[in-house]
């Protein structure tokens, strides 16, 4: 069963999808197998994490085995309204 | 497909013709089976080709498509869908929906790798699972199951109870099999805190026992069982055939599942998708529509949008379930190992 | 008694309020907060995401947390998700009481939390198409008045 890339707001538009089916495997690997400035752009300080719906607290050493999500929560939007 | 937003109120929810609403999706992981009981599946089985069996990966993407219409519990079968290689995966992936896309996720399942998945299936979300099994004896289980793995089965279910799974046993009734055995299964089941539930045979596929002669209505087994206990009528309905009583003197619910008798279709909220993406709107009925070509297609939202659509112009309204007599031929050819009970 | 949604279609917030008033006749009093979508500037459309396994689940924790902290008989969230139109209702919040400083004082913290704390991002329509919106500084002043 494949993994799952999730992107959230802005990160879906810059992704062209929501959600992507990747192979399970080390995250450096998944994400070189991203577009150059996608994989840039989920990296950046202010890009959280979150694996089967928890957040991470850091994103290295993360491994995503079959069945796995992780989503790409860039900051939420905040006030208006 | 942006699966994690919700479609348009107006296209969401899965209604049929008849104004029923489909919210529960019985899902078919597999056609394989690790036991051979009689009334299921004959010795000789084929089974399907690979190529035609979802993928986990499809199984999951139809399962996301059917919550984006509405569809709040999902229940896991087979054949036997703990035989399927790597199936904890989609359970666990599909038990992260719990909570907010589903209600419920949940499995039937024969429990002889149940001792091996119980503890994975509770921390995935599943919360109550079914059981099946006919019989506490020994060599009646491996006269019937064509398997001596009562052991297994019971280990299973002793796991599940250590896992905090909360069981409830299906019991298909069987004259001349274990007919004489109902009221001490019954007493045993609601001993360990299961509930249980009968089910009056069912007329589907060919298989080598004559099925008529198994026949035995669940009138005559309520008789015995009021000649012992008190029981008292409890109005739940789940959607289905089963009818709900509880015992007094147990403490335990009883179910009885009549599918030539009662008229429990007009409640009808479920579909049964097979392990090869047909999905059947109706167990007691022949329409089926075909997902995988969907799944499987180009435009895959707007392929299954219109299976979607055809499958509740299509759903019928009451099922065809009838045995003509003695050596009669079910009229459905399609066996239960197929769309799972 | 809590009350926590996300409504993937327009809610009624005078329908809301009375449900969830008749549901508290202990309480002394009930406030509530309803936020729309402007309707001046331009915004032709206001269109929210979620990430369910997250989303929801937050609310959750967020109305408990008001719970621990307030005495409260009941405490109602419902937030939009989807798209929608300017004036159209985004997110109700009421808190129901005996004492109207806790009803007050939940309700405003909730709002507080919810602006800037919830698993949502939100972009907009205009002329000039749609427009991912960024966090303001004023949501993190907000609630770090809460302590």
């Amino acid at each position: 069963m494949s993994a799952r890339l999730v992107f959230l707001g802005r990160l879906e538009d810059l992704a062209g999808t929501a959600e992507m089916a990747v192979e399970p495997g080390p995250l450096d690997q998944v994400l070189a197998g991203l577009p150059r400035e996608l994989a840039v752009a989920l990296l950046v300080d202010r890009v959280r994490f979150a694996l089967n719906g928890r957040l991470l607290a850091e994103s290295g050493g993360i491994t995503l085995a079959s069945g796995d999500e992780l989503a790409f929560l860039p900051p939420v939007s905040g006030g208006q309204g | 497909m942006n699966l994690y937003q919700p479609l348009e109120p107006a296209a969401a929810p899965l209604i049929d013709r008849f104004a029923r609403s489909i919210t529960y999706l019985r899902l078919s992981v597999t056609d394989r089976c690790d036991l051979r009981c009689s009334y299921c599946m004959p010795e000789r089985m084929t089974f399907l080709p690979r190529a035609e069996v979802l993928t986990l990966e499809e199984l999951y993407l139809a399962a996301r498509a059917f919550m984006a219409r509405g569809v709040r519990k999902i229940r896991l079968t087979g054949g036997e869908p703990l035989v399927r290689r790597d199936m904890i995966d989609l359970v666990r992936a599909l038990g992260r929906h719990v909570g907010h896309d589903l209600d419920e996720l949940t499995l039937t399942t024969n429990a002889t790798r149940l001792a091996e998945f119980a503890d994975d299936l509770a921390a995935a979300g599943v919360r109550r699972i079914n059981v099946s099994l006919d019989t506490l004896d020994r060599a009646r289980f491996a006269t019937l199951a064509r398997r001596d793995m009562l052991d297994d089965v019971l280990a299973g279910i002793a796991a599940a109870r250590a896992a905090g799974l909360a069981v409830k046993l299906n019991t298909v009734a069987l004259k001349g099999v274990n007919e004489d055995e109902i009221p001490d299964l019954v007493a045993w089941a609601h001993g360990q805190g299961h509930a249980i539930t009968l089910i009056e045979v069912m007329p589907l596929g060919d298989v080598e026992a004559d099925r008529f002669d198994h026949y035995l209505p669940l009138d005559a087994v309520r008789r015995t069982l009021e000649q012992r206990w008190t029981l008292v009528p409890n109005a739940a309905r789940s959607g289905g055939p089963a009818r709900y009583v509880d015992v007094a003197e147990t403490g335990g619910r009883l179910g009885f599942i009549t599918p030539l008798t009662g008229n429990f279709c007009a409640g009808c909220n479920r579909v049964r998708l097979t392990a090869t993406g047909q999905l059947f709107m109706c167990l007691g009925g022949e329409g089926q529509v075909d997902l995988r070509a969907a799944l499987r297609g180009d435009n895959r939202e707007a392929a299954l949008d219109a299976a979607f659509a055809r499958a509740m112009g299509e759903k019928q309204e009451r099922h065809d379930f009838a045995i003509a007599g003695p050596g009669g031929k079910p009229r459905l050819a399609r066996h239960m190992s197929v769309t799972g009970g | 008694m809590i009350d926590v949604r996300l409504a993937e279609a327009p809610f009624d917030p005078a329908d809301e309020l009375t449900r969830f008033t008749a549901r508290v006749p202990e309480a002394g009093g009930v406030v509530s907060f309803l936020g729309k979508v402007r309707a001046d500037s331009g915004v032709e459309a206001l269109d929210i995401r979620h990430y369910a396994p997250m989303t929801l689940p937050g609310f959750r924790a967020l109305a408990q947390t008001a719970l621990r902290r307030w005495q409260l008989d009941g405490l109602l969230i419902v937030h939009r998700v989807g798209e929608m139109a300017p004036g159209a209702p985004i997110v109700l919040v009421a808190g129901a009481a005996r004492h109207r400083r806790d009803a007050f004082a939940a309700t405003d913290f909730v709002m507080d939390h919810l602006k800037g704390e919830s698993w949502l991002w939100k972009r907009e329509r205009t002329a000039a198409g749609w427009r991912w919106i960024e966090p303001r500084a004023q949501d993190h002043v907000d609630r770090a008045r809460w302590g």
